[in-house]
């Protein structure tokens, strides 16, 4: 599903003394089948954008397409049930969220609530749970005695039940053992690749959104400053200190390793596959 | 005596499980010290209790010669700053100049003097054009910064961060710790950083690893996580040199560096042995 952000202000407290203004003016396509990351810093307004993306905000003015999907100021915004399961949003810490005394009770609430029948709901609540790696036999735990990588996992399942095409993830590794980033990371390349969803992820690990992205949009204070190709972004120092990010580790290191006339291909993007093209170097 | 002795430390808050166990260690006048450890490990609770807002079921924490009980939390706490996490929890002041003042007008310092330690810390952390700001219009980092000029007037000579980046951008958090970093230079501070950043506690010259609530390393950071396997099974991310490390590894390229440069520079030498 094509997003299509056209003139989009957002503004908080609008009719208080302290109105904040935390988007102006955004135009911004994101396309279809793809990995696109947003960065910015703290309160640059990464978490309004993507509120707007399931209608949790309306525009203060302006509009956001969403497939077949509009949502606009100043108008009734009907079918937003719709549209809200095109759209799957994961929370930060959505683990905070799970509330039913069985893992498989909640990830089937999500269905039923779009309409299908029981049978139904808990047959997709099974699959979901199976693809994020969460087997059978913890169907029937209370969720809280999970650990937190399984947790957040189920909590992602919880949003997959009802198959959204769109899935926006804010921060999904922040607070995961390493071991529970990587599954997740892998469980979000696959549902991209092999089910062709649109996924958005909201993220201050660079390293992550260098190695895994196709796409990147940076804010800046309520705007965006850039919209490309991620590894054009940060293969170019000039645009990264331009968009005031941090470079991420891979890059400086394969820096370090041109000015030792190791020149690293661009698109080389994890540790591994510069490891490999230096090896082939050296055993020549 | 060290200057900072923690000996035999014991904490719970319930029987069935003990959050700190056991837990001794040393530090020096002047250090950087970082203590890590995945969560759960004790490390919240080890902080609480180094700052007296927690007491221990038993064991002793001694600052300077002076043992940390009721009797001399108040000349302990005078010398020692903490900075939180979420710095909007310790704002007071209604503009930065006020909040960096605050500590110092509970200590009746003259209003001339506290100018000057004002303007001075202001300084040294970069905040000289925000002074008259009002500390919620600032940003994370910026925010950070405040509290530690705060920190640094009252002449804390020892400084607790308690995961004082973890809510910073990359850049925020790469600017604090190059700050602290400045100010540690002379050695006049001995700084303590409970820490979940694994590059920060890497490049520190004294590292305290606890799991489940004992030390279970005290070294220099590069030692403490030169075994990627270990470091793993405890539950912990590798840094990143230890990842370039593994990577070259499984192509039979053994690298030693403990920095990017210097692995680069080993890389180099084997181009001129081929």
């Amino acid at each position: 599903m094509a997003i299509h952000f056209e003139k989009l202000t957002y503004i908080y407290d609008r009719k208080l003394p302290f109105a904040h203004t935390a988007l102006s003016n955004i135009d911004l396509d994101i396309s279809e089948g793809k990995i696109t990351a947003i960065i910015g810093e703290t309160g640059s307004g990464k978490s309004t954008l993507v509120q707007h993306l399931n209608a949790l905000l309306i525009p203060t003015a302006g509009s956001v397409d969403i497939g077949d999907h509009h949502v606009g100021a100043n108008e009734r915004n009907k079918n937003l049930k719709s549209l809200r399961r095109d759209v799957g949003l994961v929370f930060q810490f959505p683990e905070y969220q799970l509330f039913e005394e069985t893992i498989l009770d909640d990830v089937a609430f999500g269905p039923m609530r779009f309409g299908l029948d029981k049978k139904e709901s808990y047959e997709r609540a099974r699959e979901a749970l199976l693809s994020v790696g969460i087997d059978e036999g913890l169907f029937q735990r209370n969720p809280m005695e999970l650990s937190g990588g399984q947790k957040r996992r189920v909590a992602i399942a919880g949003i997959l039940s009802f198959d959204p095409k769109v899935l926006v993830l804010d921060e999904p590794t922040a607070g995961l053992d390493p071991e529970g980033s990587r599954r997740l990371i892998d469980l979000i390349l696959d549902l991209n690749k092999n089910q062709n969803k649109t996924i958005i992820i909201v993220s201050h690990d660079n390293d992550m959104v260098y190695s895994y992205t196709d796409d990147t949009v940076v804010m800046q204070n309520g705007r965006v400053s850039y919209h490309g190709d991620t590894l054009s972004l940060f293969n170019d120092s000039a645009l990264v200190e331009e968009n005031k990010l941090l470079l991420p580790h891979i890059v400086h290191f394969k820096n370090l390793l041109s000015s030792r006339g190791f020149n690293i291909s661009s698109s080389a993007r994890t540790i591994e596959e510069i490891a490999n093209e230096v090896s082939g170097r050296i055993k020549g | 005596m060290s200057f900072i002795s923690v000996r035999n430390l014991k904490f719970s808050y319930d029987e069935k499980q003990q959050l700190l166990d056991d837990v001794s260690f040393d530090i020096n006048k002047g250090d950087y010290v970082a203590i890590v450890g995945r969560n759960g490990s004790g490390k919240s609770t080890l902080a609480k209790l180094l700052m007296g807002l927690e007491s221990a079921d038993g064991g002793s924490i001694t600052i300077d010669g002076l043992e940390l009980n009721e009797e001399n939390i108040k000349k302990i706490r005078a010398r020692m700053g903490i900075v939180f996490q979420n710095p909007d929890n310790q704002f007071i002041g209604a503009t930065v100049r006020d909040d960096i003042a605050f500590g110092l007008e509970n200590r009746c310092v003259s209003h001339e003097d506290m100018q000057n330690l004002v303007d001075r810390f202001a300084v040294k952390v970069g905040l000289e054009n925000l002074l008259d700001k009002e500390p919620e219009a600032l940003s994370g980092g910026q925010k950070q910064r405040v509290a530690l000029a705060g920190v640094l007037a009252m002449q804390s000579d020892i400084i607790i961060l308690d995961e004082a980046t973890s809510m910073l951008d990359p850049r925020g958090r790469d600017t604090i710790k190059n700050l602290v970093r400045e100010l540690h230079k002379d050695k006049s501070l001995t700084i303590i950083s409970i820490t979940h950043d694994i590059e920060e506690a890497y490049k520190a010259d004294d590292c305290i690893l606890l799991c489940d609530g004992r030390v279970c390393d005290h070294n220099k950071g590069k030692d403490v996580f030169k075994d990627a396997k270990r470091i793993r099974a405890i539950g912990l991310d590798v840094p990143f040199v230890g990842k370039v490390k593994e990577a070259f590894k499984e192509k039979g390229i053994f690298l030693e560096g403990d920095s990017e440069e210097e692995i680069v520079g080993e890389l180099w030498q084997y181009t001129l042995k081929n």
